[in-house]
């Protein structure tokens, strides 16, 4: 290997990162510094959870230094006034301010952005307030020391081991979570939730299950600052510091790790080395935070992979989509479970009966009924307003219909929501395409099979092998896949850097991954050029094949007629006709409203 | 004759290694950390302190400084914030290496920086009041300047007993850590003496109408308003408050009481009147109006820096605190003959009558508060002049 | 206790204002900003400025306040909203406003001193006049001319309607030739001087503190999202709500848990009627 090939190699820089932060005690200097590095580690257990919450799901939780203060407090309580083993201590503060955690999410998970952050504030300044007002309990406004650990933890040297200790579990617990499948939901969930809803992802339960994680981290961070520090007071704990741990992350740039370390480190370390920044602190994170919402939101994390790229250049060629419609339909015939023969292709299709849609007083679906068969193309057309699109939401979940049924084997889907219509089988694509822009085409189709992935939140911090193999699996259906579909030379490329043609197929690719029995294509002709529709049809043609039934929302009737099986037109919500695409082609009814002469 | 000029030789050579290190070690400064809240809450009070101490410094340095050697004086700004507070004390530790170490002035911060500082062996003026700061065992080299808590509480309480005789107490504190700790000592001594409060409360210092809880002391029967604050913000709006309802009872309390914001904070500047505060002998004027030798002498020192030639508007017992943290330093240093810690510790121990502006010192091997219960004083408020204050009316 | 309720509806009234503002800039904007409790407490530290501490008379302090709103309610925009509302990342305007709330906190905590100050008599008036006290009808005055004010504006001016069209459908609005940009930026300016009205009005009840900021953003949140997003008298209501509410309970309960009171409140509405009292259900910031 040459020198510079060396210096590419990320696990030599996180060799190097791993030997420095060993080796600290005897480089740093003085105690003072071995201290600094102590706080800083301990402060990184809290954000790597947080950031977990912020920069990969997206959600502003602003209030995070009630949970350090409450696993502080109950630190120093159990362990100091109750003499508690510290270890265990720790360990229950952690599982205490889990509890909390979700206590607050609970009620504040659901509600809007803007309401989320405000609710985090708001329990911040509660937990201040009950810790005041408890003074038997945790000494109120006077506060309570912060027991030590024993031996060999109890010096600064010691401490300093026990906190790297902890923050590089908790380090390695989050990485796992972030780059499998877990994080790709979560960051699905940040940066487009109707996709999230669309691939199976339950967001509130997948939100809360993070919310607590990062409670449970801050509750140990809690205690290991209790111990640093060796006194709590009330006054440590305050509306500034939940903004730093909050700055560090979106600065450290979202989706990622090491940019927030590197946050927590620089920003921890800057106020103490140049002593007149220290009065300006506060100042100095808000103007540092708006400073990087302005001009660079995606932060430091973005521009290291920004440079990281910039030294491995890919050529970035133009090329055409090619699908090859044999490797997909074999793609997906390996992939999907094969059904019972006992099972009739009556009840392995979706029945739509009698549907009907009100939006005030507009009927935008008015008692249209259409059967989907496993393997057929079933056109869905009619002219704008006509309700085709309703009629696919109604069918994916994203609308409730108000009369009428829809059943798949027996189940009545209009009681399933849209993760659970997925779960059911149905996939579909939208009408402007909904991506992932932040991960690459690869990563977007393997979110699809979310629903797959049998890995449990602990399963997969914990970096069990299953997780592994599963990822594999996965990673190589989705290749499969995009040969399928034509994008494999683009597999690396993150997905916001696509073509609106590319985008569309790689849209398909994804709702392919879920392995469904059927799957809505919302106008995918749109904005494609005539060889692309060509292709399309490829592609549609190859999973037909592999017997998913396919509903084709257009506008492109040439390309509709050419490529289904059957079709239904629509207008102003009602059904005018349904048959073979010569029958409706030539029924005077379409032509007269939507086709022309 | 070998030997001799050897002997001679080595003799010289000594000497002069001897004169080359005293003369480095003259050259090194002696460093003194200083903790202090410059900005944030009690900012007032540093600041004053500040002065204080600046002067102290600024004296000896100009006289060759102490054992030859000058002061060179770290500030830290901690801003009242205890994780600054313990960082800064680790780094004037560790990192600047000083070998004294004044402050800090809150008592969150001090409550997590003393343990630092005594862990790292560095001699410690204290001069925040909370009892808890103080411990020979624990904190061996932290020699308090300050009084204690105790002291002002005390004195304060026989006042309400003994010389004006009421019996029904409102204790009022705020919800920082000095208020829960004061609120806590005040109400264990008026119940030791007999006497239950008929109403106390801890309010959040930046509340800003106090009527409320002035109507419920009232309703319970109170004859007298004992603060324990030192937010002058918040007693400011006290006096506002009882002066606003017109219930005329009198209010005793903390020193800051007494402090000059309190005066602009008024809404009229006859309800600092029947207002009475612990205060010192060395801040009184005497019944000729003229102040102890030692505090007048500082006072002309420091009118041209503090109040520009004009009037002092800052409680002046914090600047004399302040320089005599320097001073108690210099007698340390020049007793025990270095700046060695632990020949310091025993300096500071065997000290007995030490005078200085703000108090005369005691310690002793068991013995960490250094000022005396003969000092204590009670001041009527609204007789401010220059930082100090007559006698309250006996 | 007639002192206690007038308190806490002095007080609502407050938080009420600055749930008016948060209405006027939500509706061009879509914004909920973490600085409009910020703007009243510039409206309390200025007017404290100017009148106390540079001498000059109550009417110009009030302008002097009032311009001061606006022109951080104009700042707001520029720098906060501006920019960020041209892409599409939905939650860049919390950061960016979030990050303009600190720095002005931080910048004048570090001017005006960390303690809350007194803020000036602007009419003569003997301090023991208790319930009515100028220190509480005028919070409680302004409040409501501001409300009645805003409706006014909204039916019978031409920028009024100007408003409601925007915020009913801002790409419409565009499509009709209505600069939106231009109504945003005044929407803010306006905003910004109500607020600042409002925090002068209520500054012998709040004083002049830095740290106000803060309170009054979440605790006009929290009047707004009781009252309902999006309506003036839900915004009157919720205000007077939490302000007897959290009066009352800190009289009977002691202030101990005041801020967990109102908290308690926000939950209980947010989950029963999620739009709030008076919201339309259309109107939910989803």
């Amino acid at each position: 290997m040459t020198n510079t090939s060396l210096l590419k190699s990320r696990s030599v820089w996180l060799l190097i990162g791993a030997i420095l932060t060993v080796t600290l005690p005897l480089w740093a200097g003085d105690q003072y510094r071995l201290h600094l590095a102590a706080l800083i580690a301990v402060y990184w257990v809290l954000i790597a959870g947080l950031n977990l919450v912020v920069g990969y799901t997206g959600m502003l939780s602003i209030g995070h230094v009630g949970l350090l203060s409450i696993g502080a407090y109950a630190f120093s309580i159990l362990a100091g006034k109750l003499g508690m083993d510290p270890y265990a201590a720790m360990v229950i503060a952690g599982l205490i301010c889990g509890l909390c955690g979700l206590a607050l999410g609970l009620p504040s998970l659901r509600l809007p952005g803007f309401y989320f952050a405000m609710a985090t504030i708001a329990f911040s300044m509660i937990v201040n307030e009950i810790i005041l007002a408890q003074v038997d309990l945790t000494g109120g406004g006077i506060g309570l020391p912060g027991p030590m650990f024993p031996v060999p933890f109890e010096s600064p040297t010691g401490f300093y081991y026990l906190a790297v200790i902890v923050a590089a579990v908790v380090t390695y617990l989050t990485w796992n979570i972030a780059r499998r499948m877990w994080g790709r939901g979560l960051i699905a969930i940040r940066d487009n939730p109707v996709t999230a809803q669309a691939v199976g992802v339950p967001m509130f339960q997948a939100k809360l299950i993070v919310f607590v994680f990062s409670g449970i981290t801050a509750g140990v961070a809690g205690a290991l600052f209790a111990s640093l520090q060796t006194y709590i007071t009330p006054d440590t704990f305050v509306f500034e510091l939940s903004m730093f741990f909050f700055v560090c992350i979106i600065i450290g740039g979202r989706g990622s790790i090491i940019g927030p370390f590197i946050g927590t480190v620089v920003l921890t370390w800057l106020p103490e080395s140049v002593a007149s920044l220290a009065k300006l602190g506060n100042f100095f994170y808000g103007l540092l935070l708006l400073i990087v919402v302005l001009a660079v939101p995606e932060g430091i994390g973005r521009m290291i992979k920004m440079i990281y790229e910039r030294f491995r250049p890919r050529k970035v060629e133009s090329f055409a989509i090619r699908p090859d419609r044999s490797k997909l339909k074999d793609a997906l015939t390996q992939f999907r479970p094969s059904h019972s023969s006992a099972e009739t292709e009556q009840s392995r299709s979706l029945h739509a009966a009698s549907v009907s849609k009100s939006f005030g007083g507009i009927k935008a679906v008015d008692d249209v009924s259409l059967v989907l068969k496993p393997g057929q193309v079933h056109g869905l057309i009619g002219p704008n307003g006509s309700g085709k699109t309703t009629m696919l939401n109604l069918l994916s979940g994203y609308y409730q219909a108000d009369a009428g049924s829809i059943n798949l084997q027996g189940q009545d889907l209009l009681a399933q929501t849209v993760q659970e219509r997925a779960k059911t089988g149905i996939a579909r694509t939208f009408q402007k395409p909904r991506l992932l822009p932040d991960l690459t085409v690869l990563e977007n189709v393997m979110v699809g099979s979310w629903l797959h992935a049998k890995s449990g939140f602990v399963t997969t911090a914990l970096g069990m092998p299953s997780v592994a193999v599963e990822e594999k699996a996965f990673r190589e259906q989705a290749i499969e896949l995009l040969k399928g579909v034509g994008l494999e030379a683009v597999m690396h490329r993150r997905a916001n850097l696509l073509d609106h043609a590319q985008q569309r197929f790689l849209e398909i690719a994804r709702g392919l991954a879920l392995r469904p029995r059927f799957i809505l294509l919302d106008e995918p002709a749109g904005g494609l050029t005539a060889v692309e529709i060509e292709n399309l049809g490829e592609v549609i043609r190859g999973i037909s094949d592999a017997g998913i039934g396919v509903l084709l929302v257009e506008h492109h009737t040439d390309f509709v007629f050419r490529v289904c099986d059957y079709v239904t037109a629509l207008n102003v919500g009602r059904m005018i006709q349904s048959g073979s695409p010569e029958q409706v082609r030539h029924d005077p009814e379409v032509i007269r409203v939507y086709l022309g002469a | 004759m070998k030997f001799c000029n050897t002997k001679l030789f080595c003799r010289l050579a000594a000497a002069s290694a001897f004169a080359l290190a005293t003369a480095t070690a003259a050259a090194q400064p002696i460093k003194i950390g200083w903790l202090s809240s410059l900005t944030g809450p009690l900012s007032s009070a540093a600041i004053a302190e500040n002065e204080g101490v600046k002067i102290a410094v600024d004296e000896i340095n100009a006289s060759g400084g102490i054992l030859g050697r000058k002061i060179e004086l770290l500030t830290r700004d901690t801003a009242g914030d205890p994780t600054k507070a313990v960082n800064f004390a680790q780094q004037l530790a560790f990192s600047d290496k000083v070998q004294f170490v004044i402050g800090p002035v809150n008592s969150g911060e001090g409550l997590a920086a003393t343990p630092v500082l005594a862990r790292a062996g560095i001699p410690n003026i204290v001069i925040g009041a909370i009892d808890e700061l103080t411990n020979y065992e624990k904190y061996p080299r932290a020699f308090r300047v300050i009084n204690t808590n105790f002291q002002w509480i005390d004195t304060a309480n026989k006042y309400v007993l003994d010389t004006l005789k009421k019996k029904k107490i409102a204790v009022i504190a705020d919800t920082s850590g000095y208020g829960t700790s004061s609120a806590k000592t005040a109400i264990e001594l008026l119940e030791k003496a007999g006497v239950k409060p008929v109403y106390s409360v801890l309010i959040d210092p930046n509340k800003t109408d106090l009527t409320d809880e002035l109507n419920k002391a009232k309703a319970a029967g109170a004859e007298v308003i004992m603060p324990w604050s030192a937010a002058t913000g918040l007693l400011g709006r006290l006096l506002n408050a009882r002066g606003d309802m017109g219930w005329n009872v009198p209010v005793v309390g903390h020193p800051a009481l007494m402090a000059a914001q309190i005066r602009k904070l008024l809404n009229k500047p006859q309800y600092w009147d029947q207002t009475y505060a612990a205060g010192y002998v060395s801040t009184t004027y005497d019944a000729n109006g003229k102040l102890p030798a030692r505090t007048q002498a500082l006072v002309d020192k420091v009118r041209p820096k503090l109040g520009g030639g004009g009037e002092i508007d800052v409680l002046f017992w914090w600047v004399a605190m302040g320089y005599d943290t320097v001073k108690v330093i210099e007698h340390a240093i020049k007793k025990a003959g270095s700046t060695d810690p632990a020949k310091i510790q025993k300096a500071l121990e065997d000290t007995q009558g030490l005078e200085g502006v703000y108090a005369t010192y005691t310690w002793g091997p068991k013995i960490r508060n250094g000022f005396p219960d003969s000092n204590m004083a009670m001041n009527a408020a609204n007789t401010f002049k220059d930082g100090s204050f007559n006698r309250a009316p006996q | 206790m007639l002192t206690v309720l007038v308190t806490g509806l002095a007080t609502g009234m407050l938080y009420a204002a600055v749930a008016l503002v948060y209405n006027v800039m939500f509706s061009t904007s879509k914004v909920l900003s973490v600085t409009t409790g910020h703007i009243s407490m510039l409206g309390g530290v200025f007017g404290a400025y100017f009148i106390s501490t540079l001498g000059l008379n109550w009417v110009i302090g009030l302008v002097g306040a009032v311009l001061v709103g606006a022109a951080f309610g104009w700042l707001t925009d520029v720098l906060a909203i501006r920019r960020v509302l041209a892409r599409s990342d939905e939650h860049l305007w919390l950061l960016s406003t979030l990050a303009m709330a600190t720095m002005v906190q931080q910048a004048v905590g570090l001017w005006w001193g960390t303690e809350p100050k007194p803020f000036p008599r602007l009419i003569p008036q003997e301090f023991g006049a208790g319930i009515w006290d100028q220190k509480f009808w005028l919070p409680i005055g302004v409040a409501v001319l501001m409300a009645i004010g805003l409706d006014v504006f909204y039916r019978r001016t031409m920028y009024g309607k100007l408003f409601l069209a925007m915020s009913e459908d801002a790409f419409a609005a565009r499509a009709r030739g209505v600069s939106t940009d231009k109504i945003r930026v005044m929407s803010y300016i306006l905003s910004g001087a109500l607020g600042g009205l409002a925090g002068f009005a209520a500054g012998q009840l709040t004083f002049a503190y830095f740290a106000l900021g803060h309170i009054l953003t979440l605790n006009g949140f929290i009047a707004l999202a009781v009252g309902g997003l999006g309506s003036n008298v839900g915004a009157i209501i919720g205000g007077a709500g939490l302000g007897l509410l959290s009066a009352l309970a800190s009289y009977w309960f002691g202030g101990e848990y005041q801020q967990t009171i109102a908290v308690g409140l926000l939950m209980l509405v947010l989950l029963l009627k999620p739009e709030g009292l008076l919201g339309s259900k259309k109107v939910r910031p989803v």
